[in-house]
């Protein structure tokens, strides 16, 4: 057998050319290992010659997918893997739209709100769906619902209930419950938060701030025109100092501020408003680039290109450890599943009945076709369709249907393809980790082995 | 490496650093992290029989206890 | 025997108080630690395969594997797993058994993960039962070559046949091999082995850490299920450990030693003889594997309802004792009753 370097890894310069250790950081994706190296030795890896690897060594190498057997085709194998992981999946993901209506009229936002609640029709055919899902799954241990709207808290009745039956169902099968909600935090209220976050185990708010005042309330206003930055400030405030808001998990509010070429420069000006506020270790906050919803083309449009949003993102990064934010890892894991539309346990359902393999396909125009939708709840199970476009995702990988550029990307095991939507769609949309995983792998090293913060 | 300021901050990271080399020129970063979503443990001993040897695998983390239940 | 006297006795517990939890030893990890730490066999294996044999690099490759599919197994990636068989069962179908060393070198890697596979995933006792006897000849055959730490392997391989076997209702076929492999590893002698086992033991410390690894290994799964036998008179472990004809090895724990007798005695139906032995040694220490203190802690407490004597705040005490030196887990409390109903 001949053995050969994978072809899945990234490494960086030479740390420190000036030092007689000649050390670089690889990193492998198809085990999401990342180690230090002797150049030297890397230098070996590179032309094939194993021979002087220590016997520890080289079983660690391929072991961490570092060396692999030269005659896999490895992306493959990879997709192999990971069609047969996302089964091992042992949970049961429902999102959950309890109603298509938003008091917010972003101009980003793909979706067409209307006043539509969840009615108790489909609030039942939800739970006998989790049960349909329990069944088949037999080695399921969580239930997992993420609450989405529309605005879910306008949609709170059939949360609370489809909340206590579902803890009910996963209760009997002896299985535990969690639950995330992305809200936009306009009627998170303290007490609401209380009931959510203690009874309905509810612990990960995703609440959108697009950075400062003077932005958010440009663009995350009513659909009437009122400004909304001051309201969600205050609940995010005052729940933050509720004696229980760390009773279940350390960070139960994410703040995500949706960036673009007008309010990326108020970025680090928003980090230190959280930290005048007393928040920085209260609140997780995260960066993501405004990109393209349904007919909205935002992204096109205003967007920051995958490099800038890139290099920018390491600054933050490095901004937020500076101010003392906790971050504890920033490296891609090596996921078997690219998101949930691969995964046959995860649906979404909207408040009509609609059940659909990705978020973004609900109230949103563009994806009215069937090939987007799996069926309707309220409609027998034989009309569904369980072949949507995007759960073909992997086999489409394959044969090499869609998104070439995947299959010679060393870091397709921990993207695997980031999001297949947008391929489907023509759009080439690689994450902006390919442009900054170098500076990722670098600064992952000095948050281990330093505090960062002395070196800035 | 493309940010500047991250490339300063290596720099007086590896001028303050003391000198060591790599125990068989590699050392692994990040076993737990990258073992969370493997399911098992990556580090190279999951083992589930015999003694303390002389020749260990390597990052053995493993207690006593068998596989078999 | 009166209960009083078996409340005063219990009276030890009085002042346990459970010891704080210790920082990660790392002088367990080190390669010279005594400490039975059940594993690292196969590495050694492959050690010796590279150093036999040439194709380092494909040998070292069919251990990673095996590493591979015993890691999706014990985290129960079922599908994943059958990713990991098709690898090994190519690497089967390129085995040569004239080329015996690699032959059998790389089965003894392959073979107890397979079995463990069909075992703990498969709930398939006939297709690990199968892995399992093969790999019994190979690792005679390793030993026959000079790689005596094999011997390590075959105690295992004994223990893991008779769990199958017993998982699998096949009661008697089970104490057989625990019968075998207990008297090996208890005697001083080479009994129907190839070499008594003092030959590769590294220290009495690892011998005492591997017999508790066994014992607790048998009893708790014999007490845990009734099938096997009632609680204090299991036919099962009667089968396996009585009237035991040899000579005792001389770095046996001498409270261990006794425990068995203890527990020998009792599910002889003597036990008032086996009490009264209780009374007078000191198995209550934690040289004794856990699952024989806990046999004779229970025998203790139901004897004449010894137990309802007990003033509540020692028989909390005992419970944590039970928690937190027998390390048994809630659910493992309730299924080895009938101590919980009375602590």
């Amino acid at each position: 057998m001949i053995f050969k370097l994978s072809k899945y890894i990234v490494v960086t310069d030479v740390l420190d050319p000036n030092s007689e250790k000649q050390q670089r950081i690889i990193f492998s994706t198809r085990s999401g290992i990342s180690a230090l190296i002797e150049d030297a030795v890397y230098q070996k890896l590179q032309v094939g010659d194993f021979t002087g690897l220590g016997n520890n060594v080289l079983s660690r190498f391929m072991d961490y997918e570092i060396i692999v057997n030269n005659e896999e085709d490895e992306f493959q194998e990879i997709l192999k893997l990971n069609k047969l992981g996302v089964k091992d999946t042992k949970s049961v993901s429902m999102t959950i739209q309890p109603t298509a209506n938003c008091q917010l009229g972003c101009f980003y936002c793909g979706q067409v709100h209307s006043k539509q609640t969840m009615s108790a029709d489909v609030q039942e055919k939800i739970l006998q769906r989790l049960i349909y899902q329990l069944d088949r799954q037999r080695d399921t241990e969580l239930v997992h619902t993420t609450w989405y709207g529309g605005e879910p808290l306008m949609g709170y009745s059939a949360i609370i209930n489809l909340s206590n039956r579902m803890q009910e169902i996963a209760r009997d099968r002896g299985l535990a419950y969690g639950a995330y909600m992305i809200t936009n935090g306009l009627s998170l209220k303290k007490d609401i938060f209380t009931e959510l976050y203690l009874h309905h185990k509810i612990t990960r708010f995703q609440i959108t701030i697009d950075t400062v005042k003077e932005h958010h309330d440009k663009r995350r206003i009513t659909k009437k025109g009122e400004s909304t930055f001051d309201i969600i400030m205050k609940n995010i405030v005052e729940i933050c100092a509720l004696e229980h808001y760390q009773a279940r998990v350390k960070h139960p509010i994410f703040i995500r501020m949706n960036v673009d070429e007008s309010n990326y420069q108020h970025v680090t000006e928003f980090i230190d408003y959280i930290v005048s506020l007393g928040l920085k270790d209260k609140v997780e906050m995260g960066f993501f680039p405004i990109s393209n919803w349904g007919d909205k083309n935002a992204g096109d449009e205003q967007g920051l290109t995958t490099n800038e949003f890139a290099e920018l993102e390491i600054e933050w990064l490095m901004y937020m450890q500076e101010q003392g934010f906790t971050m504890e890892y920033i490296l891609p894991l090596r996921n078997y599943d690219v998101c949930m539309v691969v995964n046959e346990a995860s649906e979404v359902y909207d408040a009509t009945g609609n059940i659909t393999p990705c978020y973004e396909f609900p109230y949103t125009p563009k994806y009215e076709d069937k090939k987007y939708i799996i069926g309707n709840l309220l409609e027998d199970e034989s009309t569904y369709n369980n072949k949507t476009q995007v759960r073909g995702w992997y086999d489409d990988l394959a044969t090499c249907n869609v998104s070439p550029k995947c299959s010679k990307c060393n870091l397709f095991p921990v993207c695997n393809g980031g999001c297949p939507k947008d391929w489907y769609n023509g759009e080439v949309k690689c994450p902006t980790v390919k442009a900054n995983i170098e500076d990722k792998l670098v600064l992952q090293y000095l948050m281990d082995k330093s505090s960062l913060k002395t070196l800035m | 490496m493309k940010s500047k300021r991250l490339k300063m901050a290596l720099q007086k990271f590896s001028e303050a650093r003391i000198e060591g080399g790599l125990e068989d020129g590699f050392e692994v970063m990040n076993l737990d992290e990258a073992s969370s979503t493997r399911g098992g443990n990556l580090a190279g001993c999951t083992c589930n029989n015999g003694s303390n040897y002389t020749t260990k695998p390597p990052d053995c983390t493993c207690n006593n206890g068998s596989n078999y239940a | 025997m009166n209960a009083s006297i078996i409340a005063d006795y219990l009276k030890q517990f009085e002042d346990y108080a459970p010891e704080p939890p210790k920082e990660a030893d790392s002088s367990a990890a080190s390669s010279n630690s005594n400490k039975f730490d059940n594993g690292h066999i196969f590495y050694a294996l492959l050690e010796y395969i590279i150093r036999e044999l040439p194709e380092r690099e494909k040998h070292t490759y069919c251990y990673s594997l095996s590493q591979k599919l015993l890691r999706v197994c014990q985290s129960k990636e079922r599908n994943v797993a059958t990713y990991f068989v098709n690898k090994v069962e190519e690497q089967y179908a390129l085995l040569n058994e004239e080329q015996a060393l690699e032959y059998h070198a790389l089965r003894s890697i392959f073979n107890p993960v397979m079995a463990y596979y069909h075992y703990y995933l498969q709930h398939d006792y006939e297709r690990a039962e199968g892995y399992m006897l093969g790999l019994l000849e190979n690792i005679d055959y390793l030993i026959g070559h000079g790689f005596l730490d094999g011997m390590y392997m075959k105690i295992e391989q004994y223990l893991n046949t008779a769990r199958v076997y017993f998982n699998a209702g096949q009661y008697d076929k089970s104490a057989r091999y625990a019968r075998v492999v207990m008297q090996y590893l208890l005697s001083s002698g080479k009994e129907t082995f190839e070499f008594p086992f003092s030959e590769v033991l590294r220290s009495a410390n690892q011998l005492n850490s591997i017999l508790a690894l066994f014992f607790n290994g048998l009893i708790f799964k014999a007490l845990a299920k009734p099938e096997s036998g009632a609680f204090f008179r299991n036919d099962f472990l009667l089968a396996v450990f009585r009237e035991m004809d040899i000579s005792f090895n001389e770095m046996m724990e001498p409270a261990t030693r006794d425990a068995l007798a203890i527990l020998l005695r009792i599910s002889e139906g003597e036990e008032e003889e086996g009490l009264e032995m209780a009374l007078d040694t000191q198995i209550f220490n934690e040289k004794v594997p856990a699952s024989m203190r806990y046999f004779v802690l229970t025998a203790l407490l139901h004897h004449n309802n010894a137990g309802d004597l007990l003033p509540e705040p020692l028989k909390n005490n005992i419970r944590l004792y039970q928690e937190k030196e027998l390390g048994l887990t809630a659910s493992q409390i309730n299924v080895l009753r009938p101590l919980n109903a009375i602590v």
